[in-house]
């Protein structure tokens, strides 16, 4: 993998037409943040969680064309996902992100999001960006959004169990520890 | 008898004759070697200048003696102990020896008063300075040593104050007397007298008072009895040393209790399938 990310044609205004052309072809909007934000503020879950799992895909695509390809991605360190995911971040003007790992768990960290008001927002734009990017079943759950937007990367059961105890008044950091034991069951 | 006298008084008139004699004639004179002769000599001719040898050609010659008359046995009188006159013998036993005028007269004039040259007694040093000025002033007239011979003293004895070696006297130390342990005495604190107070008066005669001796006989002044304290007897002192005899049993120290599972994905599929499998 290439040690830096060319993001060299990622957008194209098309002025004549008065288009904006993503790097897959897909036609795009600049619509301000706030309004963005304002939106998935007000619309349902189910909505909400949609277009932040459709807009992650959209990131996830661009995520495996830069590495070459969902087994190269696989197959790539932890440092260089983090870098093609952190430029797909910065090119949707979403802002950037760390990979973490505690102990066997991985944890995503927005960071600088302009929707970082709607945690779970990104919690499911992570969902989507993974998800399309690897091909695996996962699902992602907020854990914190002091500082940043921390999301937890588990299977579907893992992530329902994990928001249970967060909404119980479990801090993020013993439900990590406590994953660490067989499960946390 | 008289005859001697006759004979001795004309030996001695010609020993006084001798003696009045120039006595240049026995000085030694320089003279040439070839003239021997004493009478003046017409100055040699100048000689040509010829080399003059290094050695000198004078010679020392003496004079000629004046002629000594020569004793005849019979003017040599000898003497035995008829001849010694005894002081202390009465003056009719002495014989009385008729001697000329003349003679006694010259035997009567003062002794020739000696040489300057002549040996003077060494004056003690003076102590003093004024007792120096008085030696200056008046020096003191010591006669002349008696001619004749010296007789040698005998073996010469130098006093030990003479090379300063003396041997010193033996001083006899007191025997040392036997230590005494004391026992450490201390000055007793001595309270600093407190500052008087504003309202304290010193009476006049109080302190007087206070150390004036009580009346009467003072009580007997006891020496202070001094105790040794008994020593003990030195030991020797070493270290105790006191080391571990029994072995620590180290085996299983610490109990493990289960594994930790290597959480350590390299890839992103691994660390996938790890967050997953929570």
């Amino acid at each position: 993998m290439a040690s830096t990310v060319d993001v060299s044609g990622s957008v194209r205004f098309d002025l004549r037409s008065g288009t904006v052309q993503l790097a897959d072809d897909e036609k795009g909007v600049v619509v301000p943040a706030a309004a963005l934000a304002a939106l998935v503020k007000s619309a349902p879950f189910d909505a909400r969680a949609q277009v932040g799992r459709d807009l992650g895909a959209h990131l996830g695509r661009g995520v495996v064309r830069r590495a070459g390809g969902g087994k190269s991605l696989l197959e790539a360190d932890l440092d260089g996902v983090a870098t093609l995911l952190a430029a797909e971040l910065a090119v949707a003007g979403l802002g950037t992100c760390n990979l973490e790992r505690w102990g066997r768990a991985l944890v995503v960290h927005i960071a600088d999001s302009p929707l970082a008001s709607s945690p779970d927002f990104v919690a499911h734009l992570v969902e989507g960006a993974l998800s399309a990017a690897t091909g695996r079943a996962l699902a992602c759950v907020k854990l914190s959004d002091d500082g940043g937007v921390r999301v937890l990367v588990a299977s579907e059961g893992t992530a329902s169990r994990v928001k249970d105890w967060l909404e119980h008044g479990t801090s993020y950091a013993d439900a990590l520890v406590r994953l660490q034991s067989k499960g946390g069951s | 008898m008289s005859s001697q006298i006759e004979k001795l008084e004309a030996l001695l008139a010609r020993i006084r004759t001798n003696a009045q004699a120039p006595r240049h004639a026995h000085e030694i004179q320089i003279v040439e070697p070839e003239t021997q002769k004493s009478a003046p000599t017409p100055p040699p001719e100048r000689a040509p200048e010829v080399e003059v040898p290094l050695e000198s050609r004078a010679r020392l010659v003496t004079a000629p003696h004046a002629e000594v008359e020569e004793i005849e046995a019979e003017d040599v009188l000898e003497l035995d102990d008829r001849h010694v006159v005894r002081e202390d013998a009465d003056s009719s036993e002495t014989a009385e020896i008729q001697v000329p005028a003349g003679l006694v007269a010259k035997a009567a004039e003062p002794a020739e008063p000696p040489p300057p040259s002549s040996r003077r007694p060494i004056a003690e040093p003076a102590e003093s300075p004024q007792e120096a000025e008085i030696q200056v002033a008046h020096p003191a007239h010591t006669p002349p040593p008696e001619s004749g011979k010296q007789v040698a003293a005998e073996a010469l004895t130098f006093d030990d104050d003479l090379t300063g070696v003396r041997e010193a006297a033996r001083v006899e130390l007191p025997a040392p007397e036997a230590s005494i342990q004391l026992q450490s005495v201390r000055m007793p604190a001595v309270k600093a007298p407190s500052q008087p107070d504003e309202m304290e008066v010193e009476l006049p005669g109080t302190t007087e008072e206070a150390t004036r001796p009580p009346p009467g006989p003072l009580p007997e002044m006891r020496a202070p009895r001094i105790e040794s304290i008994p020593q003990p007897e030195p030991t020797q002192v070493s270290a105790e040393i006191s080391r571990p005899t029994r072995p620590v049993a180290a085996a299983q120290v610490a109990e493990m209790i289960g594994t930790v599972q290597p959480s350590a994905p390299k890839t992103f599929g691994e660390l996938l399938d790890l967050t997953l499998s929570l």
